[in-house]
């Protein structure tokens, strides 16, 4: 049991670490991210805590909040992560067609 | 003052028939600015087309798709100063002479756009799935746009720059052909459908779009549509 746990709050650290360097993030989604970390280590560690929680928010149990965060966070970052692609869609479609217009061939 | 045709056609993996569509274009239309995008051809088609003599060649050196190979064309038409820009496959499907009518009518001034219909017109060896498909598209074209047509997804159009230079495509895909009832319906745009041929080759048949593919064109125009 205490092996899962160590195991999960590695995942979580390796998770943050790799974030950490792959972007220059602003302050405040720096925060985010580690704050999220945190949480995160501290509901492993202290299950208790999200019955505590869950309470509080009206959920039954702290494992239906766990999953409800998770789906949340799922779902934002994958929204996120889809307008970014299609962001980067639009520009490199630009350089493309840019190029192709730069190096016309008049047969 | 002489008004200024563009003959853009999008080519991907069309070394077998993009000579034989472009000669033919030639003799048709000798005075007319051919524009061919090849959109990151992985045959010869590149090479096959620099052979035709008379035409201007551009490159995507990615595979970007119709749509986005269909805007470069679009584009750069714009940029020589073209009047007009009627979009035209690279299989073999569309008959060069459907393009006097077109060009007749438009130079009236009183279209942006007119569409080429070929329920309107004439199809050649057309199977009948691609016929019921075309049909439930039609539908699908009306609810989504608005706009009551006889034909949808049909690569024949001619567009007037002069009266409306700022057309533009963002759908990269085959949802493209629904992207362009969109900006009719978004900028009320004047528009006329003319019948046009549609010739099915074997060859065409084989490069076409299958009817599963006819989902992730719908898929394709909604998300394009989400952002």
């Amino acid at each position: 049991m205490y092996l899962f746990k160590l195991l999960l709050i590695l995942i979580f650290t390796f998770a943050l670490v790799v974030i950490s360097f792959s972007d220059k993030y602003k302050i405040h989604k720096r925060l985010m991210i580690i704050g999220l970390y945190f949480l995160a280590v501290l509901l492993i560690l202290v299950p208790s805590l999200a019955d505590a929680l869950a309470v509080r928010l009206s959920v039954e149990y702290g494992s239906d909040l766990v999953v409800y965060i998770t789906i949340a966070i799922l779902v934002v970052s994958v929204s996120v992560l889809y307008a970014k692609t299609q962001r980067q869609g639009r520009l490199n479609t630009k350089i493309i067609r840019e190029f192709a217009i730069q190096d016309v061939i008049k047969t | 003052m002489v008004e200024k045709l563009a003959i853009v056609i999008a080519m991907y993996n069309e070394s077998d028939s993009i000579k034989n569509v472009l000669e033919s274009l030639r003799n048709i239309r000798p005075d007319d600015t051919i524009i061919v995008v090849d959109d990151g051809s992985s045959d010869n088609c590149h090479s096959v087309a620099s052979e035709v003599e008379n035409i201007h060649l551009l490159r995507h050196i990615n595979n970007m798709g119709q749509g986005a190979a269909l805007q470069t064309g679009i584009e750069y038409a714009k940029r020589i100063n073209m009047d007009y820009v009627v979009t035209y496959d690279a299989d073999g499907q569309h008959d060069a002479e459907d393009i006097a009518p077109f060009l007749a009518e438009i130079q009236k001034g009183e279209y942006d756009i007119i569409l080429g219909s070929r329920f309107m017109g004439k199809t050649v060896n057309m199977p009948k799935s691609k016929y019921y498909v075309l049909k439930l598209s039609i539908l699908f074209g009306y609810m989504s746009s608005g706009l009551k047509l006889t034909d949808s997804h049909n690569g024949f159009r001619m567009i007037n720059l002069n009266r409306f230079p700022d057309f533009e495509m963002q759908q990269n895909e085959m949802a493209h052909a629904s992207e362009v009832l969109d900006i009719i319906r978004d900028n009320k745009l004047s528009y006329k459908e003319m019948p046009c041929t549609v010739i099915y080759t074997d060859y065409s048949k084989e490069k076409g779009q299958s009817i599963f593919n006819s989902i992730n064109i719908i898929l394709e125009y909604f998300i394009g549509k989400a952002h």
